[in-house]
Order: C-alpha cells, then sequence, then structure tokens
C-alpha cells in the first residue's frame, strides 16, 4: 500500500475515524486499533513477512524485560548480544548474503580459484532495515539503562510496527517514541491541519516532483551510452531533485499521517538542499539515520574525541555502514566513502560545526557567500548520488566521465519547461517555508486562508494532472 | 474534532464539486470530437446520428469491413457501424443498450458474427475511448467487468484522465479550437477500413498450434436474452459472418461448432443468417492486411455484395 495511492488515503480514513470517533479517549482500544491496522498495512504489501515483523518484536520485547530484571553484567551482554545478532543475522541473509558471497567469489576468481557459490535470490522482506534498527535502538537503550524497559506486549509492539514509519521511517527511537504510546492522546485540531499539510506538500514532492523526474532519470541512467554529457549532467541533477522529492516527500506523508494520529515523530529532513556545507547538509538529510549511527557507532566508537587518525577511522566506518545499510552494492559503499571524503577535511580543520542555524535567518535572500556554498554542497552531493542511482560503479564512473569530458551542447540537456517550473516552485516554497519543520508549516500565519485554499487546490490539481503511474519510493528497497 | 471535520468536508466538497465541473467539461467537449471511437461515442451520446435504420455490431471486424454508406446506397435509410475494437459480443451490448434508451429504435441490427463473439476478454482495450462516458452508469457496469479503471477511476471525478495523453491532447485541441482533420476523422457513420496491404508478419497467425475458443457463459446466455430482447422490440437481427482469410480456419479446433451454434440459433429464431466465411474473397491476400480483417479493397467488394444480398432478402430501410 503506497502512501501515494488511493488505497492509502481510504485505509487512513477509515483508521483516522475509527481511532478518534470509535476508540475515542481509550488509550489501549487506540493502541490495538493502531498495531492491527499496522499489521494489516504491512501484510498487503507481502503478509509471508509479517512473521519475521513479529518475531523481531518479540525477540527485543523479551529481551529488553529480561535485560532489566537481571544484575549480572555477564547475562546482560549475552541478552543483548542475542538480540543484537539475531536481528542483525535476519538482515545479513535476507539483505547481504548474496552480495558478500558474490564479492568473495569474483575476489577468488581475480586470484584465479573458480568458485560457484548459490546464492539465496530471496526478497527483501519491506522495511526490514528500518523496523531492525528501531529494535536495536530499544534493546541498546535498555542495556545502556537510559529507558526502562516496555511491559506491554501491545505497547512495544506498536513502536516497531506503527504504520506512518514501518517502511521507510523515519527511525524511531524508544525514548521519544514509547512515552507518547503509552500516554492519552487528545485530538488537537491545530495538529491534524498541521499534519493534513504536511501530507499535502509531502504528496506534491512525491507526485509532482520525484514522479515527474523519474521519467527523464530512468531514460538516461537506463542506457547512459546512448545519452550525451550534457544529458547525464541533467540526469544526475533530476535524480538529485527526484531522491529529496521522493523521500523527503514520504516522511512528510509519514509525520502528517502520525500527526493527524496525535503523535509527533522524528524529523527526518530539514530542507538539506539549502545547506552550506556537506556537514550540515547531513544534519539536515535523513536526520534519524544520522543521528541513529551518530548515537549508536559512531560515539560509540570515541567520536571524534580520540585524535585524529581514530577520528578519520570513525567517520569512515559511519559513512560506509551508512552506504552498506541503504544497500548490499559497491555503488552504496563508495557513495558513502564520498561522503565520507567530503566530510573529513571540515572534521579536521574543526569547520564541521560552523553552519548551525539556518541560511539567511533573517534576510529574504542569502548572501552571494552563502548561495556559492549552498551551491557548491549541491554539486557535491549530486555527484554522490551518481553513485547511489547507478547500477554498478563502472556505470557511476562512465556517466562521471562523459559529463566532464564528452559535455556536448546545453541545448541537448533539455527538458520541459513545464518541469522547470515545477522544481522552481519547490524550491521557492521550501525557501520560504525554510524555519518551520517542513514547507508549509507557518503558512496559515503568512498568507490569508482564500490564497491558502487555493494554494492548496493548486497542489492537488496538479497531483492530478501528473499522476500517472504510481512509482514506488526508493526508500522501500532499503 | 468537529470543527476540524466540518473544515475538512467543507475543504474536500469544494474539491469535489470543481474536480466534477472540469470533469463535466472534459466530458463534453471530448464528445464533440470526430476522432476515432470518441467520435462513435459522441455521435451516440450526443445523437448527432439521429434515426439509425440499421445498426451494425461487432468488433473490429465490423469496423473495418461493414461500409454504411454503400448499404444506404443501396437499402435507402440511415446505417450506422458501432463496431468496437478489440471487444466480443459482450461489450457490442454496451452500445444496444444505449440504443435502447433512444427514442428511435433501429429496425435492423446486424451482427457481426466470427469465433470470439462469445468469449469474453480480461482487460479493457483502448480504455481510453471510456473516458467521456465512464460516469453513465450502465457503461461503468459494462467497464467493471473488465481490469483497466480501478474503484477510484470509476466513482472519483476527474482522476480517470491522469495520464490519458491522447484524450487530453484532443480536448485542448478542440478547447483551443486547433481541432485539424486528419487521419482517424475521416470515419463515416463509425466505418473506417484499413487501406493497408497484406502485412508480412500476418503470416504469422498461421504459425500457431490450433486451439479451442472457449466460450464466456454469461456471454453466452446475454447473447440469448439479446435475441429475446430484440424480437420482443420488434427488430429484426441479421448475423453476417464475414470473410476470413482461408488459413485461419484451421486456427480453432472447434469452429466448426462455433458457426454450428450461430446457425442452429439464427434456424430456432428465424433470424437471416449471411455467411462468407468461404466467400470468394477469402481466397486472396489481395483483399486482407491481415487474416480476419478486409483491407479497403476488400471491405468495399465485401460491402457491395452484402448490399446486394441484403436487398435480395427483402431488406428495406425507407
Amino acid at each position: 500500500m503506497l502512501f501515494n495511492t488511493f488505497h492509502y488515503a481510504s485505509f487512513f480514513l477509515l483508521v483516522f475515524l475509527l481511532y478518534w470517533l470509535a476508540a475515542g479517549k481509550n488509550r489501549m482500544a487506540q493502541n490495538i486499533l493502531l498495531l492491527v491496522a499496522s499489521y494489516f498495512f504491512y501484510g498487503f504489501w507481502d503478509v509471508r513477512f509479517l512473521g519475521l515483523l513479529i518475531f523481531s518484536t518479540l525477540l527485543d520485547y523479551g529481551s529488553g524485560i529480561l535485560m532489566e530484571k537481571v544484575d549480572h553484567p555477564f547475562r546482560r551482554k549475552l541478552f543483548l548480544t542475542l538480540s543484537i545478532g539475531i536481528n542483525l543475522g535476519f538482515l545479513a541473509v535476507f539483505k547481504y548474503y548474496d552480495f558478500f558471497i558474490s564479492s568473495f567469489a569474483s575476489l577468488l576468481e581475480k586470484g584465479g580459484i573458480a568458485l560457484h557459490p548459490t546464492l539465496l535470490e530471496w526478497i527483501l522482506p519491506v522495511g526490514i532495515s528500518f523496523y531492525t534498527f528501531h529494535g536495536l535502538s530499544y534493546v541498546l537503550d535498555v542495556y545502556n539503562r537510559k529507558i526502562k524497559a516496555c511491559y506491554s506486549l501491545i505497547d512495544y509492539s506498536l513502536f516497531v510496527s506503527f504504520f506512518p514509519l514501518l517502511v521507510a521511517g523515519p527511525i524511531e527511537r524508544a525514548h521519544h517514541l514509547l512515552p507518547q504510546i503509552q500516554s492519552n492522546r487528545i485530538f488537537q485540531a491545530d495538529k491534524a491541519r498541521d499534519g493534513l499539510r504536511q501530507i499535502l506538500w509531502g504528496l506534491f514532492k512525491k507526485v509532482v516532483i520525484a514522479d515527474v523526474c523519474a521519467t527523464q532519470v530512468n531514460t538516461y541512467f537506463g542506457d547512459p551510452t546512448q545519452a550525451s554529457g550534457a544529458q547525464l549532467a541533467l540526469a544526475v541533477f533530476l535524480f538529485t531533485i527526484q531522491i529529496y522529492g521522493d523521500f523527503s516527500g514520504y516522511s512528510d506523508i509519514a509525520l502528517g499521517s502520525a500527526r493527524l494520529l496525535g503523535f509527533e515523530l522524528l524529523q527526518n529532513f530539514s530542507f538539506p538542499y539549502f545547506s552550506r556545507d556537506i556537514a550540515e547538509f547531513w544534519r539536515r538529510w535523513h536526520i534519524s539515520l544520522t543521528t541513529w549511527f551518530r548515537d549508536y557507532v559512531y560515539i560509540p566508537l570515541g567520536g571524534s574525541r580520540v585524535g585524529k587518525t581514530a577520528a578519520i577511522r570513525n567517520t569512515f566506518i559511519v559513512f560506509l555502514l551508512s552506504g552498506l545499510w541503504h544497500g548490499a552494492n559497491w555503488t552504496f559503499l563508495v557513495w558513502g566513502a564520498w561522503n565520507a571524503l567530503l566530510f573529513l577535511p571540515l572534521l579536521l580543520l574543526n569547520k564541521n560545526r560552523s553552519n548551525l542555524d539556518m541560511v539567511g535567518a533573517n534576510k529574504r535572500f542569502p548572501s552571494v557567500k552563502e548561495l556559492a556554498s549552498i551551491l557548491l554542497t549541491f554539486v557535491l552531493v549530486a555527484i554522490g548520488w551518481t553513485f547511489f542511482r547507478a547500477i554498478n560503479v563502472e556505470q557511476a564512473f562512465f556517466i562521471l566521465k562523459k559529463i566532464t569530458t564528452d559535455f556536448g551542447t546545453l541545448e541537448e540537456a533539455w527538458m520541459p519547461t513545464s518541469l522547470l517550473v515545477l522544481i522552481a516552485m519547490l524550491f521557492t516554497v521550501e525557501w520560504l517555508g525554510r524555519h518551520g519543520r517542513f514547507a508549509l508549516e507557518k503558512m496559515p500565519v503568512a498568507i490569508p486562508v482564500y490564497l491558502r485554499w487555493s494554494f492548496y487546490l493548486l497542489a492537488i490539481g496538479l497531483m492530478f494532472t501528473y499522476r500517472q503511474n504510481a512509482f514506488q519510493f526508493i526508500y522501500f528497497q532499503f | 474534532m468537529k470543527a476540524f471535520l466540518l473544515r475538512a468536508i467543507l475543504f474536500f466538497s469544494l474539491l469535489f464539486i470543481l474536480a466534477s465541473s472540469v470533469d463535466w467539461l472534459f466530458c463534453k467537449t471530448i464528445l464533440r470530437s470526430k476522432f476515432s471511437a470518441f467520435g462513435v461515442w459522441g455521435d451516440l451520446i450526443e445523437m448527432r446520428v439521429p434515426n439509425v435504420d440499421m445498426a451494425i455490431m461487432g468488433s473490429s471486424r465490423a469496423w473495418t469491413m461493414f461500409n454504411p454508406k454503400t448499404l444506404e446506397d443501396s437499402l435507402g435509410g440511415v446505417v450506422y457501424n458501432y463496431g468496437v475494437d478489440g471487444y466480443a459480443f459482450h461489450m457490442q451490448h454496451l452500445f444496444f443498450r444505449q440504443l435502447m434508451r433512444l427514442e428511435y429504435k433501429p429496425k435492423y441490427i446486424i451482427n457481426e458474427l466470427d469465433i470470439q463473439t462469445l468469449h469474453i476478454r480480461k482487460d479493457l482495450c483502448n480504455p481510453e475511448h471510456f473516458l467521456g462516458v465512464l460516469p453513465q452508469p450502465f457503461v461503468r457496469d459494462y467497464t467493471a467487468q473488465y481490469k483497466g479503471f480501478d474503484l477510484y477511476e470509476r466513482y472519483l471525478p476527474l482522476i480517470r484522465w491522469s495520464g490519458r495523453s491522447m484524450a487530453l491532447t484532443i480536448i485542448q485541441k478542440i478547447l483551443s479550437r486547433t481541432e485539424a482533420e486528419q487521419d482517424g476523422y475521416d470515419r463515416y457513420h463509425g466505418y473506417q477500413s484499413n487501406s493497408d496491404e497484406w502485412h508480412t508478419d500476418a503470416d504469422q497467425q498461421f504459425q500457431v498450434e490450433p486451439l479451442v475458443q472457449r466460450w464466456h457463459k454469461p456471454t453466452v446466455a446475454l447473447f440469448q436474452e439479446y435475441i429475446r430482447e430484440c424480437a420482443e422490440r420488434k427488430i429484426k437481427l441479421i448475423w453476417v459472418m464475414p470473410p476470413m482469410y482461408k488459413e485461419l480456419h484451421r486456427i480453432t479446433k472447434n469452429q466448426d461448432i462455433i458457426f454450428g451454434h450461430y446457425r442452429r440459433l439464427a434456424k430456432e429464431n428465424n433470424i437471416l443468417l449471411l455467411d462468407y466465411t468461404n466467400d470468394t474473397l477469402s481466397n486472396s491476400k489481395l483483399y486482407f492486411y491481415n487474416a480476419g480483417h478486409l483491407n479497403t479493397r476488400g471491405a468495399e467488394l465485401f460491402s457491395k455484395h452484402l448490399a446486394s444480398d441484403l436487398k435480395a432478402a427483402g431488406v428495406r430501410l425507407n
């Protein structure tokens, strides 16, 4: 059930009405309803993997309680290791087994040893990387005594499976979401309106921006040998827009849906393409994953306070793991390495925290210097996305080489004027709304109601116009 | 909560009204088109060709092979070809239903019959052709039996138009008054022949193993019901089995059973049946563009032949 379909709209409307009208103020009834809805939502994708989700939930639920009840350090560590081991084991088997085995075999082949390993070629259970990380954050926090174990199986199951975030995040933390699940929720009209606005903007980014860009991107990336350098540059540019529209659009719909049900999820995007350097970009892009790796990998390894060599090592570990988390392919590892290389100079020069505020905080427009930094960061990020989108590393290098050595003429990089206008509309609205948690958050105070409704109707009209084939969200494959 | 719901209902009602208005405009505009099947629907719904005396029903074999002008010249009256590309009797019956809603009913209906008439396809062929008429409940019912429009496209306004570039281009041209007569606009009362010569790849049709053509039981029942209704309404049926290239006869294992069924039904119901499946035209590729379809040359000869046979059988439209 994709977020950008009428199936989801109907499903959500039904859940929303039952949740507030039938379940009323009874927290337990609300949680049971949401859990059933979440399992239905997940089963709608592929009912076979529902068992895996429930097993993973039970494993972490049990481990949490055992770790809290047992004082002996060795036993606590044992439960933690078991939980992490089994969770990552599933992830390894479903997501990485084929990649590592085939990579190992091809390495041996280069050394003259022919190996023909049996590959599993299993379907990747949707959302496995996301709900595994939910569970891991919980058991790690319980083990480190940052939070208390959750004794209600329904509450814990809902924490793992809450449908808005189940298949593509944001990756929630137990200390943030569990207390919300465990407390009473009262309907708040302004929160609900905020939620609707965020869903609308998310849908706009997905349907009108990402899916429209996808058509041209797929053509050029599908066979780069037939495209000129200019066309490939356009494809890289459009993919940079597409992936933002796609993933931040998804996150907006998830956050908006949750807000309509009275939950505040972690912010996952904060206008990343207005970043002035790569460190700022990573504070604004896929925030829930970045902070997850920061808290559970980077800091436990010593972070940046362990000497330069260790800091370089830690940075590479985090970015390579982040790449690998996205998928079992060398392209993601190179993408991670590229970002690590961009990040390192800032870290070593101690400039990785120079841009903590939003650009143009009290101004209407950025300064020339800021604009130049934004554009440079955008280009560097776009180069990274080339690896992310390419089917293999060779293709990515081919594309980058062709852009730099055989560009052709600018006229070849043609795209419809309408698409250009839509992209301009995206950035204008995002720029105007950059001080909110999402672009339309501050809209009610900024403009009168008739203009606001006209804008909403325009956005919906554009969605009608560009709703062709609902493309799957890119991050569903992770 | 109440205030929020009221506000949401207000917004979505406004959206619904706007979408319905645009949908209505699109429907009205597309029905003005004379292009291809859009034109046929327009003629039928907007009654641009009133008082049809003889309706021709069938698949693409009817649409491309039965020239109404030739029949009109010979029999007088108004003849219209409602042949619908890609469909068997079930969808052909949709046109019959619409015709029965009109005050003036045809005196004769010619049914083009072939081996697939009582079969049914699973998906909608050319779904764009139905865009302008889908809000009509009976069209919605008929098309619901095929995979093509989902529930939301059938019942919510405007959604079904999304991504339908051919229909939207036609609408844009009509609204901007830039619609030009071109290929596809020159159908006469639904008829449009194909001037192509025999396609070399059409020979591949004979390479397949002979198969059994299955009947769709509800369509068989609908066909019986249709015969009964026409008899009740005093509409005379004429069944025509048009020429098919000789090699095509061996492709269907149960062809004789199917054709025998038509002959038996015709005899039982006193319906005139004209069988051209082994006509002299069937021996030459010169008259076909593929094994099942006559080209313009063949269609003109066939139509003259048919007109003459109908006249000889005492069919008069004036």
